[in-house]
């Protein structure tokens, strides 16, 4: 079964409890693809879901070898998220991140990240923008105004990142 | 008075503070985990995302350092910064709870 369901990076807490109760009713993430999910059916199963954000390739053995001798099972990766799941039995709920201060490291990454791509765009439509003027080239002018047109959307994602970094950081 | 090159990581974390005291022989990464909640008494657990970070955290800081790899799998033990910031937490850590007893009385 495939699904198309938007969540955004800061939200992944509701990701998460959103495969935890399609696995609870039967349905189990396979793949994980733009936008989409897609699920093979089973027995109901308590799986709890847990997404980190680690996109360094370089020394990850390590790292899945950690998760695994914990028990977790890595179900798929998409840019950069790690997607792990693992039974839980009466009454538990396993945690990858046992501390606040750990658990807003994806989000401090992920906001580092998005802050360059925010100040590439900008620096990316003044320098268009300045062309333009210069060459009088209404073409170049629409592709600054094209790549400003994402600029509010960068700064939204900037900003709700930075909100879950200070709600993590205050407890 | 130790050093600020010393109190500058202090206090540390629950879960750095355990960490830290699983490492004073080497270890990898699972028998850390393991660890902490036995010293610990079951009260405190370290997820792997946790320990994770905490790992390249502390190595980069020089607290810990690698000793072996096998398998995949990294050990680690305590660097003699790692020894001496533990210690001043430590000896921290009773000075507060011996004047928190003192005040327990009242309370």
């Amino acid at each position: 079964m495939i699904i198309h369901k938007i969540f955004w990076a800061w939200d992944d807490d509701k990701e998460e409890a959103w495969l935890r109760q399609m696995a609870q009713s039967g349905w189990h993430l396979a793949r994980v693809k733009l936008f989409t999910y897609i699920f093979v059916t089973g027995a109901a199963r308590d799986s709890v879901y847990r997404l980190d954000f680690m996109p360094d390739a370089g020394k990850k053995d390590e790292y899945f070898q950690l998760f695994q001798d914990a028990g977790w099972e890595h179900v798929d990766k998409f840019t950069g998220w790690e997607y792990w799941r693992k039974d839980a039995h009466a009454g538990e709920d396993p945690q990858i991140f046992t501390d606040p201060g750990s658990r807003s490291r994806k989000y401090r990454l992920l906001f580092r990240l998005e802050m360059v791509i925010l100040l590439l765009v900008a620096a990316d439509a003044l320098y268009l923008v300045s062309l333009s003027t210069r060459y009088g080239d209404n073409a170049i002018l629409v592709a600054a105004l094209i790549a400003l047109f994402f600029f509010p959307l960068l700064v939204l994602i900037c900003l709700r990142l930075w909100h879950r970094i200070r709600q993590l950081r205050s407890l | 008075m130790a050093e600020k090159s010393i109190t500058k990581y202090l206090p540390l974390s629950e879960a750095t503070y355990y960490i830290l005291l699983s490492l004073v022989e080497p270890l990898h990464g699972y028998a850390v985990m393991q660890k902490v909640e036995t010293i610990s008494s079951g009260t405190v657990s370290i997820g792997p995302g946790t320990l994770y970070g905490a790992f390249t955290t502390l190595e980069k800081e020089g607290l810990i350092s690698m000793v072996k790899e096998e398998q995949r799998r990294k050990s680690y033990a305590l660097t003699p910064k790692g020894r001496e910031v533990l210690k001043e937490q430590i000896s921290r850590l009773q000075i507060m709870a011996r004047n928190g007893q003192n005040i327990l009385s009242r309370l």
